[in-house]
C-alpha cells in the first residue's frame, strides 16, 4: 500500500516538483524506519497511515510548488506551511451546505456508523483493552487457568519454583450471611483469599487496610475487607464500619478496610474478601476450590514459568500422591487475557460488525460523492478551466469529505455517549470490569480519526474520477450518457455495499437462530411457576439436626401457603453457575492404580425436589422420608451417568457406587434414575450426575424450590415473611422465579443477537438508501434514452423491468462477493453459536434472498418513474 | 560594512549557520529548526532547501542506508563556499546593525 501511495504521489506531482517530493518522502520514510517495527494489525494500520501521509505530502508539495516561485531572497520569512487552513474548511462548509439534503444524509450515515463504533469500542476498551488496575499488571499471570487448586498445591509451588515473586489465590463464590448490629441480615458473596492476595496484586484499600499475609495464619483474628459497592449499598458509606465486628457466616470478623470503587478480581459479583487460613492440618487444605494467580519475577516470561511448572509436575505428582494425568495442562497465562478469554470472541464479533457498518457508511458516502460529481461537473470543469490544478481540486474535495466525516463522527459520538448507559445496563452482570466502560478521550479520538481517514480514503477513488473534468461533457450539459468509468465505479460501490449488508445479515441470522435454539432447548425441568430462594443459614444451624429441623419448619410452613403445590431443596439450583464434582465409580469397577478416577457432578436434595422441578423419573424411585440419616445410604443417578457406567437406566438400579467428596468416601445404592438436566448452562450437554438425600449428607445453606399454582411473583412477599417469622437472622436471598434465572442465562447471546440484528438492520437500511440513490440517479441520466425506447414501442413494463434487472445485477454481484467472505468470517463465530452450523445453509440462502428483495424494493420507485417517462418531454431538450 | 540588507532571510541565515558546523541530514536540519520554533511541513522545508540549492548556497545529495532491512534514501546537505560568504555577509550586517543600535542605546 505504501509503494502504491508513493507511485500515486509521483503521478500527482507536476514536473519540476520532484526536488521537493522525493526528499520529503525519503525524510518521512526515514522517520518511520527509526521507530520499532510493528506486527500484525498494527503493521496493517501503519501501512494505511503511511499511504495517507505520503498522499498528504504529495498534495502539500503541489501546494508549495504552485505558489509563485520567489527568488531566494524573497522567501517569505516564517510563513506557516500548514496544509489545512481555515479558509479551506470554511469553503468546504459553504459548498456542502449548498445542498443540505446531501450533507444531512452523509452526516447521518457517518453518525450512525461512528456512533455504533464509539459505543462498541468503549465496551471493548473498558472490558478488554485497558490495563488491569493493579500495580505492574503485565507481570501478573493466571496460574493454570480454568483449574481450581488447593492450598497444599499452592504451598508446594511456593516452595519449589523460582519464576514467581508471589503466588496467591482466591476461592470465589462463598455465600455467607452477614449480620451487623443495626443493619438487616444480608446474604453476601465473598471470596476467601490467601493472605498475600492484595499484596500480590499491588493494590491498596481506599479506607483502612487490605488483608495482609499474617491474616491467613491459623488462629489469626478473623478480618474482612468490603467492596465499595457493599460499603455503599448496605452500610450507607458509614466510616465507623471500619474497625467494627460483624458476624460473617456465624463467626465474628473485624472489617479492616474498604476497596476503591473500580476494584474487582475476576468477577464483579464479589461483596467482600476474607482470608482462607493456610493450615496444613485443616481438612480443606487439600480441597481444590481456589483460583491461583502469580506475579512473575522481573524478566521472567510466561513461557519460562510454564516450562518450570511442567518440569516440576512429575515430582509434584509423586510427592503429593496425584494421579498420572494430573498437571498435564499446567500453564500460566497473562491475567488480563485469562479474564477476557471467554469474552474475546463475542467482543471481536461486535467490533467486526461495527467495523462493517462503518465501511458500509464510508462506501455509501463514496457513492454519494460519485453521484454528486455529476451534478458538480460543470462547477469543477469551470474551476479547472480558469486555472485550478487537479491536485488542488482533489485537495478541496478531500477536505469536503473529511469535513463531512468529522461532523458525522462528532454527532455519532454524541449518539454513542447517549446510548452507552443503555447498552451497559443490558450487559450481563457476570461480565468483568463493567465499571471501566466509558466513552473516554482515547475512544473519542480513535473513532474520530478512523472515521475521517476511512471516509476520506474510500472517497479518494471517486474524487480522483471527479477531478478529471471534461469540458466536452460539461458543454453538452449532461445530455449524454455519463462516462463509462463512473458507471463502473458506481456499480462496484453498490455491489460492495450489498456484499457488506449480506455478511452482516448472515452473522445476525446465525445469532438470532442461536438464541431461538437456546430458548427452545429442553433444560430437563419445567421452569414455569417455580419460585426459588436461598436460606443462607448461619453457624447457629451448623449442627445437622438443628439445621435440618429449621429447614423442615420453613418447608412445612411454605408448603402450607395457599398457591403452593410442592416444595423441594437443593444446594444450588440449576443454571446458578455452581457445580460440585466428586470422584465416583461403581464399587465393582475400581479404577486401575494410577489411573484417573471418573468424576461426576453431585447434588444433595431434600423433600419433593424432583416434583417441584418436574424432573422425570426414568427408572426406580425418588427419595422418600424413609431415606433418613440412619437408613442405608442411597443415591439417584441421571440417565447420562447410568449410560456411562451401566449402559442403561434399568441396569443401574440396585448397583452400588463409591463416592469420594471433600468430606470423605462413602458407598451408596442406586435406587432411581432421573432424566438429564442442563445444570451448568443451556448450551452445555448434561453430564453424569448423582443425587444424595440431604438427610444423609451434611448441613449447607440450601436453595428452596417452590412449585406454585399461581404466578410465582405473587408468593414472594409472603414467603419472605414466613421465613423471617421463623428466624429473622437468616437472610432470604435470590428470591426470584426460576424463569428469571433461565432468562438471565440467555442475556449474553440475546445481547449479541440484538446488537448484530440492529447493525444488520442499519446495514440494510444504508444499502437501501445507496441503491435507491444510484438507481434513481441512473434513471434520471437515462431519461432521454428511455423516452426514445418508449417512442420506438417499448412498453412501461419493459422499461421498469430493465431498471430492475440492472439493480438485480448489482445485487447478484454483491452476493457473489459476500458469500465467500461470509463463509470465511462466520467460522470465527462457531464458539458462540448453538444448535446451528457456522455455515448454516438456510442462513446462507435466505439472507441473500432477503437482500435481493430489499435491493429490488429500493429500485422499485425509480423503476416506476422510468416506466412513466413521457417521450415528448424527455426529448424536448434535443 | 554595506548598508544593504543581506540577500538571505533570517531563516536561511539560521539554516546556513547550522550547516557551517558540517554536513547534516535534511531530517536533522528540520529538527534543529523545529527546536528553534520554526515548524514547516516536509514539502515547505524541502522547497526552501531546493531554493538554497538552486541559488548555489548549499549542496545536496542522497545518502542511502539500510534501516531494519529497508533501503532508505535521505537527502543530506552541506554549505558551499558561496553559502559561507552569504552567511558571513549576513552575520556582519546583523552584528554591525546590532552593535550600532545597542551602542547608541
Amino acid at each position: 500500500m505504501r509503494n502504491l501511495a508513493i507511485r500515486l504521489a509521483r503521478r500527482l506531482t507536476p514536473s519540476g516538483a520532484e526536488a521537493i517530493l522525493e526528499p520529503a518522502i525519503a525524510d518521512y520514510l526515514s522517520g518511520r524506519a527509526e521507530r520499532p517495527r510493528a506486527t500484525g494489525m498494527a503493521r496493517a494500520a501503519g501501512g494505511i497511515a503511511d499511504a495517507v501521509a505520503i498522499l498528504w505530502i504529495a498534495l502539500d508539495t503541489q501546494r508549495v510548488f504552485r505558489r509563485s516561485r520567489y527568488r531566494v531572497s524573497d522567501e517569505p520569512p516564517g510563513r506557516s506551511g500548514a496544509v489545512l487552513r481555515m479558509d479551506d474548511v470554511r469553503q468546504a462548509f459553504r459548498i456542502l451546505f449548498r445542498r443540505p439534503a446531501f450533507a444531512a444524509t452523509a452526516i447521518l450515515l457517518i453518525a450512525v456508523a461512528s456512533g455504533a463504533n464509539g459505543a462498541v469500542l468503549s465496551v471493548v476498551r473498558g472490558v478488554m483493552l485497558k490495563p488491569l488496575p493493579y500495580s505492574d499488571p503485565d507481570r501478573l499471570v493466571a496460574f493454570w487457568p480454568g483449574q481450581f487448586v488447593s492450598n497444599e498445591e499452592i504451598g508446594y509451588w511456593r516452595d519449589h519454583t523460582a519464576s514467581f515473586a508471589e503466588i496467591a489465590a482466591a476461592s470465589p463464590g462463598w455465600m455467607m450471611s452477614l449480620v451487623a448490629s443495626g443493619y438487616e441480615p444480608l446474604k453476601v458473596t465473598g471470596e476467601r483469599t490467601s493472605g498475600n492476595f492484595f499484596t500480590a496484586l499491588g493494590v491498596r484499600a481506599a479506607r483502612g487496610r487490605t488483608l495482609l499475609p499474617g491474616d491467613a495464619r491459623p488462629g489469626a483474628p478473623r478480618v474482612a475487607v468490603l467492596t465499595d459497592a457493599l460499603f455503599t449499598r448496605h452500610f450507607n458509606r458509614d466510616e465507623t464500619v471500619i474497625g467494627r465486628t460483624v458476624v460473617l457466616d456465624g463467626e465474628p470478623h473485624e472489617i479492616v478496610g474498604v476497596m476503591p470503587p473500580l476494584f474487582e478480581f475476576l468477577r464483579p459479583d464479589t461483596d467482600l474478601w476474607a482470608p482462607l487460613p493456610f493450615d496444613p492440618a485443616a481438612p480443606n487444605h487439600r480441597a481444590t476450590f481456589s483460583e491461583a494467580f502469580a506475579r512473575l519475577k522481573s524478566g521472567v516470561t510466561s513461557d519460562a514459568a510454564t516450562r518450570e511448572l511442567r518440569d516440576l509436575a512429575a515430582r509434584m505428582r509423586s510427592d503429593l500422591g496425584k494421579p498420572q494425568e494430573w498437571g498435564q495442562t499446567l500453564a500460566v497465562q497473562s491475567l488480563k487475557d485469562s479474564m477476557t478469554a471467554e469474552l474475546r470472541t463475542t467482543l471481536l464479533i461486535l467490533v467486526g460488525a461495527v467495523g462493517f457498518v462503518l465501511v458500509l457508511a464510508a462506501v455509501n458516502l463514496a457513492t454519494l460523492a460519485l453521484n454528486r460529481s455529476m451534478e458538480r461537473a460543470p462547477e469543477i470543469a469551470i474551476r479547472a478551466a480558469i486555472g485550478a490544478s487537479r491536485t488542488g481540486l482533489v485537495r478541496q474535495l478531500l477536505i469536503e469529505h473529511a469535513t463531512l466525516a468529522a461532523c458525522g463522527s462528532a454527532l455519532g459520538l454524541l449518539l454513542a455517549w447517549a446510548a452507552l448507559p443503555i447498552i451497559v445496563a443490558r450487559i450481563p452482570p457476570e461480565i468483568p470490569r463493567q465499571g471501566e466502560i466509558a466513552l473516554d478521550v482515547t475512544v473519542f479520538l480513535t473513532v474520530l480519526a478512523v472515521t475521517i481517514v476511512l471516509a476520506s480514503a474510500i472517497a479518494f477513488g471517486p474524487i480522483l474520477v471527479m477531478a478529471r473534468p471534461r469540458m466536452q461533457f460539461v458543454l453538452r450539459q449532461g445530455q449524454s450518457t455519463e462516462p463509462r468509468g463512473r458507471v463502473r465505479a458506481l456499480g462496484v460501490l453498490i455491489a460492495a455495499q450489498i456484499a457488506v449488508a449480506v455478511v452482516l445479515g448472515i452473522g445476525a441470522a446465525l445469532m438470532v437462530r442461536t438464541v431461538w435454539n437456546l430458548q427452545h432447548v429442553d433444560p430437563g425441568f419445567r421452569a414455569d411457576r417455580v419460585l426459588t430462594f436461598r436460606l443462607q443459614t448461619t453457624s447457629a444451624y451448623r449442627d445437622f439436626s438443628k439445621g435440618l429441623t429449621y429447614l423442615e419448619e420453613v418447608v412445612e410452613r411454605v408448603r402450607a401457603l395457599p398457591g403452593v403445590q410442592t416444595v423441594g431443596a437443593i444446594q444450588h439450583v440449576p443454571l446458578s453457575g455452581y457445580n460440585w464434582t466428586a470422584t465416583v465409580h461403581p464399587v465393582e469397577k475400581p479404577p486401575a492404580p494410577g489411573a484417573a478416577v471418573p468424576r461426576a457432578t453431585w447434588r444433595f436434595i431434600g423433600w419433593d425436589y424432583f416434583h417441584a422441578m418436574t424432573i422425570p423419573l426414568k427408572a426406580g424411585r425418588f427419595f422418600t422420608a424413609a431415606d433418613s440419616t440412619n437408613a442405608p445410604p442411597v443415591v439417584i443417578v441421571n440417565e447420562a451417568f447410568a449410560r456411562r457406567e451401566y449402559g442403561s437406566a434399568q441396569a443401574a438400579l440396585g448397583r452400588r457406587l463409591r463416592m469420594s467428596t471433600g468430606r470423605g468416601t462413602a458407598d451408596g445404592e442406586i435406587v432411581g434414575v432421573t432424566g438429564d438436566v442442563r445444570y451448568l448452562s443451556l448450551d452445555v450437554e448434561p453430564g453424569a450426575e448423582f443425587y444424595a438425600p440431604l438427610a444423609q449428607t451434611f448441613m449447607f445453606p440450601m436453595a428452596i424450590v417452590v412449585r406454585t399454582s399461581v404466578p410465582p411473583e405473587q408468593l414472594a412477599p409472603v414467603i419472605r415473611r414466613t421465613a423471617y417469622a421463623i428466624d429473622r437472622t437468616v437472610p432470604v436471598a435470590e428470591l426470584q422465579p426460576l424463569e428469571t434465572l433461565l432468562a438471565d442465562t440467555l442475556a449474553r447471546p440475546r445481547l449479541l443477537s440484538l446488537l448484530l440484528t440492529v447493525f444488520a438492520g442499519a446495514g440494510l437500511l444504508i444499502t437501501m438508501v445507496g441503491v435507491y440513490g444510484v438507481v434513481a440517479y441512473r434513471v434520471r441520466q437515462r431519461e432521454r434514452e428511455f423516452g426514445i425506447r418508449m417512442a420506438l414501442g417499448a412498453t412501461p413494463g419493459r422499461l421498469s423491468g430493465l431498471v430492475l434487472r440492472h439493480s438485480a445485477m448489482f445485487a447478484i454481484a454483491g452476493i457473489g462477493l459476500a458469500l465467500p467472505a461470509a463463509w470465511f468470517l462466520t467460522r470465527g463465530m462457531e464458539s458462540v453459536l448453538f444448535g446451528i452450523a457456522a455455515r448454516d445453509p438456510i442462513s446462507f440462502s435466505v439472507l441473500p434472498a432477503v437482500v435481493m428483495l430489499v435491493t429490488l424494493a429500493a429500485a422499485w420507485l425509480p423503476a416506476r418513474r422510468a416506466s412513466r417517462i413521457d417521450p415528448v418531454v424527455s426529448m424536448r431538450g434535443e | 560594512m554595506s548598508d544593504r540588507l543581506p540577500e538571505i532571510t533570517h531563516l536561511q541565515f539560521a539554516v546556513l549557520s547550522h550547516l557551517q558546523l558540517g554536513h547534516v541530514r535534511g531530517r536533522d536540519l528540520r529538527r534543529e529548526l523545529a527546536r528553534r520554533g520554526v515548524r514547516r511541513t516536509l514539502a515547505a522545508f524541502y522547497q526552501m532547501m531546493g531554493r538554497l540549492e538552486e541559488a548555489g548556497l548549499v549542496e545536496g545529495w542522497y545518502d542511502q542506508k539500510v534501516i531494519d532491512g529497508q533501503l532508505i534514501k535521505e537527502r543530506c546537505y552541506r554549505i558551499t563556499p558561496a553559502g559561507k560568504k552569504a552567511c558571513a555577509r549576513a552575520y556582519a550586517f546583523y552584528s554591525a546593525l546590532g552593535a550600532r543600535a545597542f551602542n547608541r542605546a
